[in-house]
């Protein structure tokens, strides 16, 4: 690659708008931050949602992600998108706070056999009852429930990247460095992923083709 | 081409992430293969299906509160240990976990065994001079008044040669 083109790529980040906002949180512009938290707050609370399941833990978390870039705002350096850099520091946060939450289940739940990541016995009921029913239709509700049960039967990594891809609509390249991967290790992951989400959900795929898409 | 990697081919290019060279033999095998046909249509069934979870909302204030975080830090004092870069924030493992708490301790109990030895030492010692030094010298610190008065050697040594500490010497045997 020519310098030239070097030079062209690294300021192509500066035309993204939250970059420049970032730029003026950099110069303690209060308002810019503003800006930004008024644009990623429901994206951000929407990721820590899936992952936690829990909406209070989920604002929590987002807050402190915000918390840590407006602390890291003077030594910022554009160097990706800002959406990039932000989900990067949500990572970060989501994969501490599943750690924790894994060892305080491993205290609190020894004996049984459930992982750290393992449905809640009153998901297991659901499960089991929802796996009656695939030869009838299910109403939204209950197919809400069996997606976000689907969901949570992928690990953390493949359930991140299918977020980010899916909610975020990033590029694999944005997605590897968001979550300190390679590309080709985003391709497998995600592969993998859509892969294990298709033999939970293919027992509901009759019927379904007009409820998914927006 | 292994099953794994046409399913990566795939994938990649239904989120469009296929050069054009590889993203025409995908669609070639669309044209060619019922069972690719079919493939696509599942996984772009279910990946649609997770448009029914619930979008988020951030509740009335969240950005009010975050920006009211934000003042309240800066208007205190940084703690020093404050990690200011999350983007470069690794999570620690449960190996590097364990081997802090055993540092720590370890530290602790070196710690605690340094100034014990110091104690005792200073304890046992004064000025640097051992103990057996002090009991040896003993007769002459029971006498340093008196020697202080003397104040000339010469003079003591005359003293010492006319036999008067003899009597001290022999004290003992009496």
């Amino acid at each position: 690659m020519s310098s030239a083109t070097h030079q062209i790529d690294q300021n192509a980040w500066l035309r993204d708008p939250d970059v420049q906002r970032m730029l003026r949180v950099r110069d303690d512009d209060e308002a810019a931050f503003g800006e930004l938290v008024e644009a990623y707050q429901n994206r951000l609370i929407g990721i820590f949602t899936h992952v936690l399941h829990d909406s209070a833990a989920a604002e929590d978390l987002a807050q402190e992600a915000f918390l840590r870039v407006y602390r890291a705002r003077h030594r910022y350096q554009p160097t990706a998108k800002f959406a990039t850099w932000l989900f990067r520091i949500a990572n970060n946060l989501a994969t501490n706070r599943l750690r924790s939450l894994s060892r305080r289940k491993e205290v609190s739940m020894k004996g049984t056999d459930s992982g750290p990541m393992g449905a809640r016995p009153e998901e297991n009921l659901a499960t089991e009852k929802s796996a009656l029913m695939p030869a009838r239709q299910l109403d939204n509700q209950e197919m809400r429930e069996v997606v976000r049960q689907s969901l949570d039967t992928l690990n953390d990594r493949q359930r991140m990247a299918l977020l980010l891809n899916k909610f975020e609509h990033m590029s694999y390249a944005d997605i590897a460095a968001s979550m300190d991967l390679t590309v080709q290790a985003v391709k497998s992951l995600l592969t993998r992923a859509r892969e294990n989400l298709r033999l939970q959900l293919e027992p509901y795929l009759t019927g379904s083709s007009d409820r998914g898409s927006k | 081409m292994s099953s794994d990697k046409k399913k990566e081919e795939l994938v990649a290019y239904l989120d469009g992430e296929l050069p054009d060279e590889a993203a025409s033999r995908v669609e070639k095998s669309l044209v060619d293969d019922a069972a690719v046909r079919r493939d696509v249509e599942q996984l772009t069934k279910t990946f649609d299906l997770l448009d029914l979870l619930p979008a988020s909302q951030a509740s009335d204030g969240f950005a009010e509160k975050t920006l009211t975080a934000i003042r309240t830090q800066s208007s205190e004092p940084k703690p020093e240990s404050t990690k200011d870069d999350a983007s470069v924030e690794k999570p620690q493992s449960n190996y590097s976990l364990r081997a802090t708490v055993w540092g720590i301790r370890a530290a602790a109990f070196l710690g605690l065994l340094f100034v014990a030895t110091t104690a005792f030492n200073g304890a046992f010692k004064q000025n640097g001079e051992p103990i057996d030094e002090l009991l040896t010298e003993l007769p002459v610190i029971q006498r340093l008044d008196e020697y202080q008065e003397v104040d000339n050697v010469q003079f003591l040594k005359a003293l010492s040669e006319s036999g008067l500490f003899d009597e001290r010497d022999k004290a003992p045997q009496d």
